[in-house]
């Protein structure tokens, strides 16, 4: 579904992923890992075309982005949920979620009300502003937010950064159900390998901008100096 | 009296809602955009001519009338998508200055193509039939038209208003405006998002042009005044929002009626007092927006203040080569070319004060003219009249002067949000001392100063009064004060300037007291001048009312982007440049605005580091480093990717 080669990544002169392969099969559900700085981010902007310049191959269903601007890619099916959230603050919740359905380019995809419902935690707050939720709930808002586009796949930016453990652990059944429910494929870029394991089947590392392992958890299991030199603090 | 008094609030009413439409478009522009619209007025100013072209003298019915106003908007509405994509979107993710500038520069483009287009005499159009009468309550008579201006400026308010907060429209907009990066990744095509609310804004300043059109006559003067009451509104309102405009408008209107009252013999003084008293007691606003404040951007162009220090001593024989030609001009010159070599050196050192501002410190005039006017006509009254004061003191209170009125001003503009306010009140300070020179017969009115008198150097009884002997004079002076300022400016001071425009906040940090700096840098730029000014009256020896013009307030700012504003000798650079092109094409001087107006965002546009800047650019590349693609121009792709990111990672 999703195949990137040779991709290569800038920040004006500043060279920041090197010749990053990766794929992601439709319905899969894959993580990639790596501390900060690692590049993890960037690849997912890259992707999206929204921000480094960006050279290589990125080629979604078969066809090959190009130039392709980054609103184009998300109504392509393609949601990215930033690591900073981005909410609208002057919006209200339901009004945050409705403004992602300019994804949907004629896709069937959830209504508003049923993402709410199947997020209940954002329920009782659906005519809050989203400047008022706290940071876990943004987080919720901005997973739910991607689904009213209906995506084929979901990129997902540490969503576990900075909330209670208690959340993280809702957080993963929601995620497991909306994606399998709706045939959502998952890219999850994390630095909790708890919640990656809970998550997903596959795993990619990457490192200073290049990546440095990919296999599934039996794989990253039997290699224990993988999490010892590029995950551990 | 009680139908004076209606008459007056009527009045006030109809001249409000012009402003207000005005300044819709412009807090509309802002808060998307987050920039001001210098150009706003001018387009009003478009819309109107476009309508009086179509109506002529002739007079229609009301809904013909309404029909040419919509159309003046539409036509207007398309100069905006001109405007956005030749203009706007490219400069979306520099520094905000350049974007003032840019604007500032279509303005004076407007201004060149109005005059050629329609002249500069006066028109006027007739209301539509049924308005034209008036409208009897009893014993007071009012005037339809301007009843008709009130309902139609409701209306609109109006329907800005439902539109905003009600609409999925406006909160698509309002997305827009705080997170265009998030909702590009929602799947909104951000880019023709913000080209088609540019154009409504446009659309409202053309519309307005057409339905007022009838209130007051038609000159290449109405945009000016529709801009700065424009502006005017939209800082006493507060920024980025359609209440607060209106509301500011109507106040201003109400304003300027007492003002044509009580104060007859001074009209259009009174708004700039209630403006200072706002900025002064309530600078955020009556509803200030917490969605609208403008970031106090850092600066995001990268190129620095030095050059490569291995050329110092080339540029230094170029400099005294140069220095020796000028000294030697006297005697091998003649009259003509003698006089743009002075005036050349007078305006190498306003464009200096400029960019002591703008280059230095990160804030941009747009009325510097106001500083020199007040340096000419110091001097220009003192020699007339006191002709025994010695010149150095006159020019020494042509410094304290423009420091005074520089600090004066900054004490208002600088306390918060120092850059737009700065851009808004500096043109005011330029409109106000326009309008106070017109008025006073002590300064000659419209006709300035004439027969100013060239002075004696007492002390040293040398006679300044031939030309040669006051170019030499203001040949070496000149010299003095740019070596004075490289002194100042390559110290402690120069550093602390530096690393506020670089970054407010991390100054800040560091202990910099920011406004303190910054208006000290104003002052500093104000007094060299308004020295500029004072050396240029005996020099030209006539002063006028063309010298606090729009155009007169552009010659620094084009001077020091066309040498570059991050060198210091740029701005030198660039009047030289200048001067000698405005030698070379004097016969086309009826095109000036225009002329100045686009090769002022042609420089924005292809080259904003200037010629310094290109010629950097050209050193470093033939020395093959890498890191000469940095300079020499703003090359938009990667230039809007980092933004983009910054944004993102600030937000």
């Amino acid at each position: 579904m999703l195949e990137v080669r040779d991709l290569n990544a800038f920040y004006g002169d500043a060279h920041i992923l090197h010749d990053v392969a990766l794929q992601v099969e439709a319905g899969q559900r894959v993580a990639l890992l790596g501390r900060n700085g690692a590049g993890k981010s960037t690849f997912l902007k890259s992707v999206m075309n929204a921000g480094p310049g960006v050279n290589g191959s990125v080629r979604f269903e078969g066809k090959n982005l190009g130039n392709l601007p980054s609103y184009q890619r998300a109504r392509l099916g393609i949601a990215l949920v930033p690591e900073d959230r981005q909410i609208i603050p002057h919006l209200s919740v339901l009004e945050n979620i409705a403004m992602a359905s300019h994804a949907r380019a004629g896709r069937p995809a959830l209504t508003p009300r049923q993402i709410v419902e199947h997020f209940s935690m954002l329920e009782p707050l659906v005519k809050r502003y989203g400047g008022q939720l706290s940071g876990g709930q943004q987080q919720l808002l901005a997973i739910a937010r991607a689904f009213a586009g209906g995506p084929k796949l979901l990129f997902l930016d540490e969503p576990t950064e900075g909330l209670a453990p208690i959340i993280v652990q809702g957080m993963v059944d929601e995620i497991l159900d909306i994606c399998a429910n709706n045939g959502t494929a998952l890219l999850l870029c994390e630095q909790n390998i708890w919640f990656s394991r809970a998550c997903t089947d596959y795993v990619y590392i990457i490192d200073t901008g290049k990546l440095v392992f990919h296999g599934d958890w039996r794989a990253f299991d039997a290699n224990p100096e993988i999490t010892q030199r590029y995950l551990s603090v | 009296m009680a139908t004076q008094m209606i008459l007056a609030v009527l009045n006030a009413l109809s001249m409000g809602m012009a402003i207000f439409l005005v300044a819709a478009g412009i807090t509309l522009i802002f808060g998307l955009l987050k920039i001001l619209n210098m150009a706003q007025g001018a387009f009003f100013m478009i819309g109107a001519y476009l309508a009086f072209s179509i109506i002529g003298h002739q007079q229609l019915s009301l809904p013909a009338f309404i029909g040419v106003a919509l159309l003046a908007g539409l036509a207007v509405g398309l100069l905006g998508l001109l405007t956005d994509r030749l203009i706007l979107s490219r400069l979306r993710h520099v520094d905000y200055h350049y974007m003032l500038i840019a604007t500032f520069a279509l303005m004076m483009i407007c201004h060149g193509v109005v005059k050629v287009i329609w002249g500069v005499n006066f028109f006027s159009v007739l209301p539509p039939k049924g308005l034209d009468q008036p409208l009897q309550l009893g014993t007071i008579y009012l005037s339809r038209y301007s009843v008709f201006v009130i309902a139609a400026g409701l209306v609109i308010y109006a329907i800005l208003e439902i539109a905003i907060h009600r609409l999925w429209v406006g909160k698509l907009m309002q997305s827009l405006a705080s997170k265009p990066w998030m909702c590009a990744l929602l799947g909104i095509n951000v880019s023709l998002g913000l080209t088609l609310s540019v154009m409504f804004a446009f659309f409202l300043a053309g519309l307005a042009g057409g339905l007022m059109l009838p209130l007051q006559s038609l000159s290449p003067q109405l945009g000016d005044a529709y801009l700065l009451y424009g502006f005017f509104a939209i800082i006493i309102g507060g920024l980025g929002n359609i209440r607060g405009a209106m509301l500011g408008a109507i106040l201003l209107g109400l304003v300027n009626s007492l003002n044509t009252i009580l104060l007859p013999q001074w009209p259009g003084i009174a708004i700039y007092v209630v403006l200072a008293v706002f900025l002064f007691f309530r600078p955020e606003g009556l509803f200030p927006s917490l969605a609208a404040q403008p970031e106090d951007s850092s600066d995001q162009n990268e190129a620095s203040m030095s050059g490569p220090a291995s050329h110092r001593k080339n540029w230094f024989r170029v400099g005294s080569l140069l220095f020796m030609v000028a000294l030697s001009l006297p005697f091998w010159a003649d009259g003509g070319l003698l006089y743009v070599a002075g005036s050349a050196v007078v305006y190498a050192l306003f464009a200096l004060s400029w960019n002591i501002l703008f280059g230095y410190t990160g804030l941009a005039s747009f009325g510097h003219a106001a500083f020199f006017a007040i340096g000419a006509y110091f001097t220009g009254v003192i020699l007339r009249d006191w002709p025994q004061v010695p010149f150095l003191l006159i020019l020494l209170g042509c410094g304290v002067a423009g420091a005074m009125v520089a600090g004066l001003l900054g004490a208002l503009a600088l306390r918060r949000l120092a850059g737009i306010f700065l851009a808004v009140l500096t043109i005011a300070l330029a409109e106000v001392t326009r309008l106070l020179i017109s008025y006073s017969d002590f300064l000659g009115r419209e006709d300035g100063l004439v027969g100013i008198p060239r002075p004696v150097l007492d002390g040293l009884g040398i006679d300044l009064s031939q030309s040669a002997a006051y170019y030499w004079f203001l040949l070496v002076a000149v010299a003095l004060l740019i070596g004075a300022l490289w002194w100042i400016l390559h110290g402690r001071f120069g550093r602390v300037l530096l690393i506020t425009r670089q970054d407010p906040d991390r100054a800040a940090f560091l202990g910099v007291n920011v406004i303190r700096v910054r208006t000290m840098s104003f002052m500093l730029s104000g007094a060299v001048a308004a020295i500029a000014g004072g050396l240029y009256a005996p020099w030209a020896r006539i002063v006028t009312l063309e010298q606090v013009s729009f155009l007169a307030s552009t010659q620094p700012v084009l001077n020091a982007m066309l040498g570059g504003v991050h060198s210091f000798w740029g701005p030198l650079i660039g009047a030289g440049i200048f001067a000698a092109l405005e030698y070379g094409t004097r016969t086309f001087v009826g095109l000036s605005e225009m002329m100045m107006g686009a090769l002022l965002l042609l420089i924005i546009l292809a080259a904003p580091n200037g010629v310094i800047g290109l010629w950097r650019a050209y050193a470093l590349a033939r020395r093959g480093g890498a890191e000469g693609r940095k300079e020499g121009g703003v090359k938009p792709a990667e230039k809007s990717s980092r933004r983009l990111v910054d944004g993102h990672s600030q937000s």
